[in-house]
């Protein structure tokens, strides 16, 4: 039999090598995975990208900028930019390159699908809103057109992604020019009401609800989207919604609330983001 | 007003569907029935059809869609019940599905099932309704339990309101449902031209928007009657209608569509909601004399608090589990005494009177028949009694109050408390456990609640614990206390099953899930009184039976197998000698032997012939004197026979140990993997689900080994 000492001893060496490749986007099964998604088409699509974000100046775009953007050697750069203009996207010009007009469509393909992405990434997953842009940085290179339009008919044609930014149509539609854009930066969602979510600040929320008080919905902060928010609102939970907590679970949360009459468990989380006016008003039924 | 509520259907796509061939199977008129969560849409659906369908006290029961159907007259209908939902917005899989079949399914007619109890809530779901077709009929259910909590709705008045027919209903007592089948009938036949209310007074920025696109609407197409709402789908980017509209429409929506504001979604719930508030102010007189006491409120008082919450709790499930465990205990020795002991061999001696080759009654009956039968009497017995009780709790609706409860505890790794009852169903059977996890809506949570259920130590595992726990872990305390140590350690591992649920869950929210959308809902339905009868058939249909025959589907086969690697080899040994050496080494390596892990090779169909396998493997191997009824024949033998023969084979405490560590911690059984596959439709989740246990189960019986080597 082997000696169980040096079978454990084996038994660490492999489990800590086996951690070492599969852990979560440190490992090294991870970042190999990146590597190779930045494909011949991903550094193409990448330097369509840059070209459209800097063809608004009237210079053309030099090489060693592109090399330099996509951390990439010139040579390959260089590669990069003709295999563009062996397919018409893009034409050398004043020891520069510009984009074509079919180059400058095949751009607003990649926002569109960059900014659907994000939309998704934000309205459908649990991924938190920093990851969104650099896991659409990815999968943008993967999908096909028909990929893309029948994302967008699934989200239901949506015309901003979670920045506030606006996505190209189909049919490269966008209000103003796409080089007059900025940047997405920021998280600014929904606009209107973050607003007004500050002026009433430091606003009360749920969570802050007594069991056996009432309060009025003003409105959900910013924090709460996609389906949470969705759920929230279709629960009844609309700003003038009376809410009574009604009773704690008994290991304290969630607690239960009294929404439109019926009886809704929701977490502490989920409260935090409901604000609410404390109505003076007594606990009332509300069955 | 009739005619231009008519119109007001999107082109003709009924004829498309008839060309398609969907209207080709003797039937009508199609009819949908949607519905909040929770609104006894079930009861409804099986009153009408008269089809026995599971209704259990919970949100999100219907997942597969169910289809019935009835006839008034000589008309006959199709019904197909839609996935229970809160709204249209198309925001998870059951609303896209009950959307997309309202929308592109064009039903006849839309049955909405109401709770006449919580009505604002479920106007708001038919206020959605009502924009998409105007041909409704409103079921408002639940009257009887409106009138013990005091809330009166006129259905009259709800009727003129709403512009569709509105019948009064009581499911559960079968109250209103030849109304409403005469309804039905009257709208599908145009008796009745519905003049549905839409919504008209959203927040001002959108009516502004409206406006708009209605005009370019009207300026495109003037004899067009329902501007205002083609307008409103057009802003929701709506296909069907897009189809349908110039280009000059379209250009014109599509501008104004740059400007919908961020929170479009949120100004919409509220202009419905506001509407569903007035519309129900009208319909309805609440605070009226309550029948008795609030029954409801005193006994979740009792129920949830931190006093007497998880007392009540532990006695309750206790209880359930109990009466499992004694009560299945009679039936089961009878079903094995009349289906083994003297079936077995009755049909052996049929097969030789009737000269039956030796090698097809083997396989037939040694192998198919012997496997399936032992499957059937361990299985039945505590299925048929943990089922039925189970269901009674979740009927009654107390189940949801235990998710309320435990749902900090789950919160904490990341899952949701109703996974505390999909554990509790695993303890029954894993199968049944992941259909249950239909309960859970949050696609995340769900995942979590599959993968992990297999750490609930099914009934079919319960036989090995016992039998290890008292052969090689009893014998080590005095006798006196042999029975309560045995006992301890079949509970320990059991408790460690559910700390390895959570820690499992806590790494997979952190790691492979960590992607996946999450929304947390949890609905306290009122109590109700639970049926009994209809509680024993459904649960023995849909649960008890249904899980039996996927595991005689597939023990049937194993048993086969088994015989044959019994019987057929080469070099003078059979199959499973020669199998048995080769996993020999690893076996031992992790404390265990080439035995067991053929044994759950095999035996994969059903944890139940885990035992009978091993002593038919390990007679076989040594050829010892209690090899029984022959080569690849299944045996069981009373406890000491069995720890005598076993200890003659090398088996320790450690063996004893290991196997119910890997009793605990290996691949689900193949009823178990496909039902996840049939649950998750996904192959990448079906080998998650599968291979997570068994490589935590290597892992840990090799640890376990070798610190127990290095300590003795």
């Amino acid at each position: 039999m082997t000696d169980p000492r040096l079978a454990l001893a084996w038994f660490t060496v492999g489990a800590a090598a086996t951690l070492a490749v599969v852990w979560p986007r440190t490992g090294l099964a991870a970042r190999l995975r990146r590597r190779l998604r930045l494909s011949e088409r991903a550094r193409t699509e990448d330097t369509l990208k840059y070209l459209v974000h800097r063809s608004s100046d009237e210079r053309p775009v030099h090489l060693d900028a592109v090399a330099g953007a996509l951390a990439i050697p010139r040579p390959f750069a260089h590669r990069l930019l003709e295999r563009l203009v062996t397919a018409g996207l893009a034409h050398p010009s004043d020891h520069g390159y510009r984009l074509t007009d079919d180059g400058r469509a095949a751009a607003l393909q990649l926002v569109r699908s960059h900014r659907l992405l994000e939309r998704f990434l934000a309205d459908r997953t649990g991924l938190a809103p920093d990851e969104w842009h650099e896991v659409a940085e990815e999968e943008e290179h993967r999908l096909s057109s028909a990929e893309i339009d029948a994302l967008a008919a699934r989200l239901g044609q949506p015309r901003f992604d979670p920045h506030g930014e606006p996505i190209p149509t189909a049919q490269g539609e966008l209000p103003v020019p796409l080089d007059a854009l900025p940047e997405p930066v920021s998280l600014s969602l929904p606009a209107s009401r973050a607003a007004s979510a500050t002026a009433i600040a430091p606003a009360r929320t749920l969570a802050d609800l007594p069991v056996g008080a009432t309060g009025r919905v003003t409105h959900l902060t910013p924090e709460c989207r996609g389906p949470q928010r969705r759920r929230l609102l279709d629960l009844g939970v609309v700003p003038g919604t009376p809410i009574s907590a009604e009773m704690r679970s008994a290991s304290g949360d969630p607690i239960a609330y009294r929404i439109r009459g019926a009886l809704v468990a929701l977490r502490r989380q989920q409260a935090r983001w409901i604000a609410i006016d404390p109505a003076t008003e007594p606990a009332i039924e509300t069955r | 007003m009739a005619t231009t509520t008519m119109r007001t259907r999107l082109p003709r796509q009924d004829e498309s569907l008839v060309q398609l061939g969907v209207r080709s199977g003797g039937f009508d008129h199609l009819i949908a029935l949607a519905g909040n969560p929770n609104v006894g849409k079930s009861t409804v659906f099986n009153a009408l059809t008269g089809l026995r369908q599971h209704t259990g006290n919970w949100p999100g029961k219907t997942v597969t869609r169910a289809e019935g159907r009835f006839n008034v007259g000589a008309t006959r209908y199709r019904l197909i019940d839609l996935p229970g939902t809160y709204s249209l917005q198309a925001a998870s899989t059951d609303e896209e599905v009950a959307r997309d079949s309202l929308l592109f399914g064009a039903p006849d007619v839309t049955v909405l099932v109401l709770d006449a109890t919580r009505l604002e809530r479920n106007l708001n779901l038919t206020l959605q309704v009502l924009e998409i077709t105007p041909h409704v009929v409103i079921c408002l259910n639940l009257m009887d339990e409106a009138r013990r909590l005091g809330v009166a709705v006129d259905p009259e008045k709800l009727a003129a309101e709403l512009g569709v027919p509105v019948v009064p209903a009581s499911a559960r007592r079968g109250e209103g449902i030849d109304a409403l089948r005469q309804a039905v009938h009257e709208v599908a036949t145009g008796v009745i031209a519905p003049a549905p209310t839409r919504v008209r007074n959203f927040a001002p920025e959108v009516e502004k928007l409206i406006a708009e696109v209605e005009g370019a609407v009207r300026a495109a197409m003037p004899e067009r009657p329902n501007s205002r709402w083609v307008a409103l789908r057009l802003l929701n980017a709506d296909e069907r209608v897009e189809q349908t509209m110039p280009p000059a429409v379209l250009q014109a929506a599509s501008a104004v569509r740059w400007r919908l504001p961020a929170d479009f979604h949120d100004r919409i719930a509220e202009g419905l909601y506001a509407a569903a508030a007035m519309i129900a102010a009208r319909a309805q007189k609440t605070g009226l004399a309550k029948v008795g006491f609030d029954f409801d409120r005193t006994l979740d008082r009792w129920l949830t608090s931190p006093l007497t919450g998880f007392p009540l709790m532990v006695a309750m499930l206790g209880v359930v589990f109990w009466l499992t465990i004694a009560g299945a205990n009679v039936p089961s020795a009878m079903l094995a005494d009349l289906l083994i002991d003297q079936g077995h061999p009755w049909l052996q001696g049929l097969a030789a009177s009737v000269g039956l080759p030796l090698w097809i009654s083997g396989i037939l009956l040694d192998g198919i028949y012997l496997a399936t039968a032992w499957v059937v009497s361990v299985m039945l017995p505590p299925m048929a009694i943990f089922f039925p009780l189970f269901t009674l709790l979740e009927d009654f609706g107390y189940l949801p109050r235990v998710a309320f409860n435990l749902d900090g505890l789950f919160r904490r790794v990341g899952a949701h408390g109703k996974q505390a009852l999909t554990m509790c169903m695993g303890f029954g059977c894993n199968a049944a456990g992941v259909v249950a996890t239909r309960v859970i809506d949050s696609p995340r949570e769900r995942l979590i609640a599959i993968i992990t259920n297999n750490f609930s130590l099914c009934n079919g595992r319960w036989p090995t614990q016992i039998l290890m726990a008292s052969l090689f872990i009893g014998v080590l305390a005095p006798p006196a206390l042999a029975g309560l140590v045995s006992a301890g350690a079949v509970v320990g591992v059991t408790l460690l099953g559910i700390l390895i649920m959570f820690g499992t869950s806590w790494v997979l929210t952190r790691t492979m899930l960590r992607g996946e959308a999450t929304s947390f809902s949890l609905e306290l339905p009122p109590y109700r009184p639970p049926r009994l009868l209809q509680t024993l058939y459904t649960s023995l249909i849909d649960r008890t039976l249904i899980v039996l025959w996927r595991a005689i589907v597939f023990a049937a086969p194993a048993g086969a197998v088994i015989w044959v690697i019994g019987n057929v080899g080469w070099g003078g040994e059979s199959t499973a000698a020669h199998l048995v050496r080769a996993f020999d080494p690893l076996g031992v390596l992790i404390g265990l032997n080439g035995v067991i892990l053929l044994a759950y090779l095999v035996a994969i169909p059903a944890n139940e012939i885990i035992i009978p396998t091993v002593l038919m493997l390990t007679a076989l191997t040594t050829g010892g004197p209690e090899a029984g009824a022959g080569a690849g024949v299944l045996f069981e033998l009373d406890a000491g026979a069995i720890g005598t023969m076993l200890r003659a084979n090398g088996w320790t405490t450690l063996t004893g140990l290991s196997l119910m560590l890997f009793s605990l911690l290996h691949n689900p059984c193949s009823t178990t993997i496909y039902t996840i596959w049939q649950e998750t439709r996904s192959a990448k989740w079906t080998a998650v689900a599968t291979l997570l246990p068994v490589v935590l189960g290597f892992v840990t019986c090799f640890v376990v080994a070798q610190v127990w080597r290095i300590a003795t």
